[in-house]
């Protein structure tokens, strides 16, 4: 009896061995959100695994930034975490303080190439550099970048006698004033068409005061040396900003859509202007396609009073985890190198509208004139190409960032529908958000740098 | 020092109370006393061993102001949830020890019977525990264990992915009434006004439990009763009339989320404007505009739960002892007098069982319909309770501050099932009797 | 009074045959509003339907017809492994179902054909964890099951928390409680056990509270949305609900909805089938504990 509960014991110990032995190959999990990214499984998928035999890379879809972090969090708890978990620009400082992640540089140490892969860090543009240091240092690998920019449907401009053809993508409006130019003529030359929409939320604040060279916390957003303490949304730049915004809301001019199905509206040509991520850029086009119109696209309408410092990035980035086997990360280094490929940089640009974060990414591109053919597509790298790189466009470093986020979109949807005091709306923001900072600290201590 | 005086004073006013109203209803003014003594002494005790008497420390406080009467009076937060706390928790030993004397009382009365009751099985001394056994293991460990858990996160400063925690007194309750991120505005449409606080998100919160609980049970009944009003006329098809009917109560709190997302989504091109534009109407901002999305949950999750409700009314209606109607008949009753005087009395209990279903199903699982179809948005004009314990808890990780709003739903619980107990109660016969 | 009308009915049967059919007419109009009910209830799934043929170009032209895109999109979610959800979905909705109905049946037994001390406290415990939704605890559950005993990503922490249902105990206690006793004296007088009795006589009295219970239990469990989503990360054995909100995997860049509306049309089949198949059974069940 004892022999044969034994034996059944091995047997049962040895099946999922078994199964395992015919796959001797290093598995990379990599978990992200680009569900309807064919390019990902298509042709990465089987290209990486074609050129690194020795490596199994399994993709994993998940539904949304935020849903992937807690996954991952529970897959950490579980002591099974995938190897690369792809991050988002609005929750950077949590995941370093976590304790989960390898900070990219520490894996990399200072290699020129993994893998026979060149290290292309020094490569990467603008503020998608910047966003993802500390100390000059990478944390995390810049991929997803994205940055907020104004699609046009060029056929509705020029019916409103606002752009001079379907190609003069100068006509859409750039400067906050300019959107009230163009805006008075659309909002007047036609009934249904709604002149200009964008979301309420933390990342246009975000780039607006990162474009008028202001913080949004102490401490240079926290990378002057010291840790952030307190958030600067009730300054005049916010004010500024947000009273620009509710003075679109009160003329007619901007629609707040909610988290409706907006692309219905933009297909229907009832929609004339719509600031959104760049990464947007190739359903954008595509709909117009669809639909017989031209989309073109121009830079975030700045603050024409104050001196242009630099728009921010959006997005995201890819996380490595710590207290992998090393041949598993070197494999998944490998991968994320593999991603800073030229050809690759290129392809993931023309499957979304995200920038190619790297120069030679970029010069492939321009190489094969894609930008000629397709200027929409250009217009955020040479946004973020102007942007200055400094501490306003790096983004703030506090861990309670993603709960801060949060709190923005109630502050402007109190001040967009129910007519609150701006400033002291953003008063009381602050407050709310110093607080939250304060319990942040109070748990996960800062360390200054 | 200051706490033994808390304690005094708690015990001392429990005192004053309770034997005021016991000596009201004319139940004696000393017993009144003694227990309002000892449920107050209890009470403050029981709640403020555990709160290490943070409430007292001027550290703790947190105040917000309140306009009473066009009079702006700052109130601490923190002493004032450990004041209601202590009086609910001891009234709630009021109640227990009120019946414990009963049951004392009584208890002279019925001496335990060796002999069985009728039916039961004799000289199974163990099986009733191994039959019971894992019903009861799993509601202590997955019910209790976590209800009570909640109660000790509430106090804390705690962060999910973090293994810190520090306690933070009542300052996660105090928040939730001190938060001053956005207007509360709650109007009834033609009636003028209900309430208006200024910079009070959780009650926004709150109101937006209410408003969704109200008019759900409201729109599912009437429509539900209308609609099993037809389907149980006898008719030919009445059956295939019914199953095409009540189908949609099997569908997912996702699916109606999504399904409805894209039939009310897309501003004025969306597809239920395109719809109503044929007639000549004004595109409806649906899911943009608060109140619209509001009405827009209140609709999917009716739509949703309305074929049980038709169901159940069907089955109602159909036993409805036809005698009465024709006696109602004789005497002249035209159709709406019977329906009001003889069918509605007749299934009133179905009514009260369909409402308190509805009731319980529009507070606790709107999750999936909201968060498919409007994300509790635009803002928080749809963030219900359970929503935003999610919000809190998981998405901002903030566990503490989620658990306390756990407690209050919980209290919102007792307060549904108090209510469902006292009016079913009394108008409604269960089961076997 | 009812005497009284039930006399005049049997002296009168041309009267009762004018009330009977002024009651229950077969009139048009009761016919057309029936449709509109049946329109109204069964549009959006209708819609649904539709945008699952089609692709998102036709479906932001509002097009009426279905459109070419249906093998695309089918390709689309058996790509995403809704299969695998599927089944996923059903085994776990059984598996739940199955342990709520045994261990309410065994609870219901307990508290209505034994006695032991403190029973009345025990159906206490029980009644009063129906004032603890799930909704209440799921913070500190998510801690309990997720860090305490490390289920997280397990199928484990999707049937054992669920399994025991102070809902389905109340049903059986009221149901059994409606059985006569003489029934379980007979049995007993017969020699059998608690066990044979509940297998030879409670069982077949019973089938439709265990219909109504499995019917609303199974529509239940296929439907949880919530604490799958918190707790399983495992594509492998997640479950459809959740999967439905991968199919929709706009982030920054746009929703397909072809795709969204196959997965939720796929999804619905199962619970609507057992609902509108079941639906007498339930309502019987229902009835029964309800009203004799």
């Amino acid at each position: 009896m004892k022999r044969t509960i034994v034996l059944m014991l091995m047997v049962l110990l040895l099946l999922p061995s078994l199964t395992l032995a015919q796959d001797d190959r290093i598995t990379i999990r990599f978990w992200h959100i680009w569900g309807n990214v064919t390019w990902l499984p298509e042709v990465v998928e089987p290209a990486f695994e074609a050129a690194f035999p020795q490596y199994d890379l399994e993709l994993r879809v998940l539904d949304g930034y935020r849903n992937a972090y807690d996954l991952y969090t529970l897959a950490q708890e579980q002591g099974d975490p995938p190897e690369l978990l792809q991050g988002t620009s609005s929750n950077t400082q949590a995941p370093r303080d976590s304790g989960f992640f390898k900070p990219l540089h520490e894996a990399i140490a200072g290699r020129a190439e993994i893998n026979g892969i060149p290290v292309r860090l020094d490569e990467i543009v603008g503020p998608a550099a910047i966003f993802y240091q500390l100390d000059g240092e990478y944390y995390e690998l810049p991929w997803n970048a994205s940055t907020p920019i104004v699609f046009g449907n060029m056929d509705l401009l020029v019916e409103a006698g606002v752009a001079a053809d379907v190609n003069d993508f100068a006509a859409i409006p750039s400067t906050w004033a300019e959107v009230h130019e163009v805006c008075a003529i659309i909002v007047e030359k036609f009934d249904d068409v709604d002149c200009i929409n964008f979301g309420a939320g933390g990342w246009y604040f975000e780039n607006a005061l990162a474009m008028q060279g202001a913080y949004m916390a102490n401490n240079e957003n926290g990378r002057g040396g010291d840790c952030v303490t307190e958030v600067l949304f009730n300054s005049q730049e916010a004010v500024d900003y947000l009273a620009w915004h509710k003075s679109l809301e009160e003329a007619g001019y901007w629609v707040d859509y909610g988290r409706a199905e907006y692309n219905i509206t933009w297909a229907d040509s009832k929609l004339a202007l719509h600031m959104t991520s760049s990464a947007a850029a190739r359903g954008r086009v595509e709909i117009g396609e669809g639909n017989g119109f031209t989309v073109g696209a121009d830079r975030m309408p700045y603050n024409q009073d104050v001196e242009y410092v630099g728009n921010t990035v959006g997005g995201g980035m890819i996380l490595l985890t710590d207290g992998l086997e090393p041949e598993v990360e070197e494999g998944a280094l490998t991968f994320l190198m593999y991603l800073l490929e030229p050809e690759n940089i290129a392809n993931w640009h023309k499957s979304t509208g995200y920038i190619p974060v790297t120069q030679s990414g970029f010069d492939y591109l321009e190489a094969e004139g894609w930008f000629e053919e397709n200027p929409t597509f250009a217009v955020a790298t040479n946004q973020l190409t102007n942007s200055a790189r400094a501490p306003q466009t790096a983004g703030a470093i506090f861990g309670s960032f993603a709960q801060v986020y949060q709190m923005y979109r109630e502050v402007f949807q109190n001040i967009l529908r129910n007519d609150a005091d701006i400033q002291e709306s953003l008063d009381r923001l602050k407050a709310e958000a110093d607080l939250l900072i304060e319990e942040y600290n109070l748990l996960v201590p800062c360390e200054e740098m | 020092m200051p706490a033994f005086l808390f304690t005094c004073l708690a015990s001392a006013l429990g005192a004053l109370v309770v034997g005021a109203v016991l000596k009201r209803r004319g139940r004696g003014l000393r017993g009144g006393l003694a227990l309002g003594a000892v449920a107050g002494l209890l009470g403050s005790l029981a709640t403020m061993i555990p709160l290490q008497y943070c409430v007292l420390d001027p550290e703790n406080h947190m105040f917000f102001e309140l306009s009473v009467l066009g009079q702006t009076i700052t109130v601490n937060a923190v002493a004032l949830i450990g004041f209601l706390l202590v009086i609910v928790v001891a009234w709630a030993f009021v109640l227990a020890i009120d019946r414990l004397r009963h049951h004392w009382l009584a208890r002279g009365a019925t001496v335990w019977k060796a002999d069985t009751a009728p039916g039961t099985f004799i000289g199974y001394d163990f099986s009733p525990w191994i039959f019971l056994a894992p019903t009861l293991v799993g509601l202590a460990v997955f019910t209790y264990y976590p209800a009570a858990q909640n109660f000790f996160l509430g106090t804390q400063l705690a962060r999910r992915g973090v293994a810190n925690t520090a306690f933070n007194c009542l300052d996660n309750f105090a928040s939730l009434i001190t938060s001053r991120l956005q207007d509360a505005h709650y109007y009834i449409l033609s009636d003028g006004f209900i309430w208006h606080a200024e910079n009070a998100r959780y009650l926004a919160v709150f109101g937006n439990s209410v408003f969704f609980s109200v008019f759900i049970v409201l729109v599912a009944n009437v429509l539900g009763l209308a609609i099993a009003l037809l389907a149980s006329q006898k008719i030919r098809g009445a059956s295939v009339y019914r199953t095409l009917i009540i189908w949609p109560y099997a569908i997912s709190g996702v699916v109606v989320g999504i399904v409805f997302a894209i039939l009310l989504g897309g501003g004025g091109s969306g597809f239920l404007n395109q719809f109503l534009q044929l007639f000549g109407a004004e595109p409806a901002p649906f899911l943009s505009d608060a109140w619209w999305a509001r009405a827009s949950v209140v609709a999917a999750a009716a739509w949703n739960k309305l074929g049980f409700n038709v169901l159940i009314y069907i089955a109602a209606l159909q036993a409805v002892p036809m005698e009465l109607m024709e006696a109602a008949s004789i005497d002249g009753a035209n159709a709406w007098k019977r329906f009001l005087n003889v069918t509605i009395p007749m299934i009133s209990p179905y009514i009260f069982f369909v409402v308190f279903l509805n009731l319980n199903y529009s507070f606790f699982d709107l999750y999936a319909v909201i968060d498919n179809l409007t994300e509790g948005g635009p803002v928080n004009a749809t963030t219900n309770l359970v929503v935003d314990i999610i919000r809190v808890g998981v998405e901002s990780r903030d566990i503490g501050k989620a658990a306390a709003q756990s407690i209050v739903l919980f209290m919102v619980v007792v307060g549904l099932t108090y209510m469902q107990f006292r009016v079913m109660g009394r108008r409604v016969t269960y089961g076997a009797d | 009074m009812t005497a009284l009308s039930r006399r005049r009915a049997v002296d009168h049967p041309p009267l009762l045959r004018i009330v009977r059919d002024q009651l229950s007419a077969n009139r048009w109009y009761i016919h057309i509003l029936l449709w509109i009910a049946v329109i109204f209830m069964g549009f959006p799934l209708f819609y649904a339907a539709l945008v699952s043929t089609q692709n998102n170009a036709q479906m932001f032209r509002l097009q009426m017809i279905p459109g070419n895109s249906f093998s695309f999109n089918l390709q689309t979610v058996l790509d995403r492994n809704i299969a695998r959800l599927m089944f996923n979905t059903f085994a776990v909705a059984t598996m739940v179902t199955l342990g709520k109905v045994v261990l309410s049946i065994f609870s219901g037994m307990a508290l209505v054909y034994f006695r032991f001390p403190g029973k009345s406290l025990v159906f206490g415990f029980i009644l009063a964890a129906l004032m603890v939704p799930g909704e209440v605890t799921i913070i500190a559950l998510f801690r309990l099951v997720a860090l305490e005993l490390g289920w997280g990503n397990t199928w484990t922490a999707l049937v054992v928390p669920a399994v025991a249902s102070p809902t389905g105990v109340f049903l059986f206690r009221q149901h059994f409680a409606s059985i006569t006793p003489e029934l379980s004296e007979a049995a007993q007088l017969d020699g059998a056990g608690p066990l044979q009795f509940l297998l030879r006589v409670l069982l077949p009295l019973s089938r439709n509270t265990v219909t109504a219970l499995v019917v609303i239990m199974f529509i239940g469990a296929w439907n949880s949305y919530l604490w799958p989503l918190l707790i399983v990360t495992n594509p492998d054995l997640q479950v459809i609900q959740v999967g439905l909100s991968t199919l929709d995997d706009g982030v920054e860049i746009g929703r397909t909805w072809g795709p969204i509306m196959l997965g939720a049309v796929i999804a619905s089949i199962p619970p609507i089938a057992i609902f509108v198949l079941m639906q007498k059974q339930f309502l019987q069940g229902f009835a029964l504990t309800r009203h004799k």
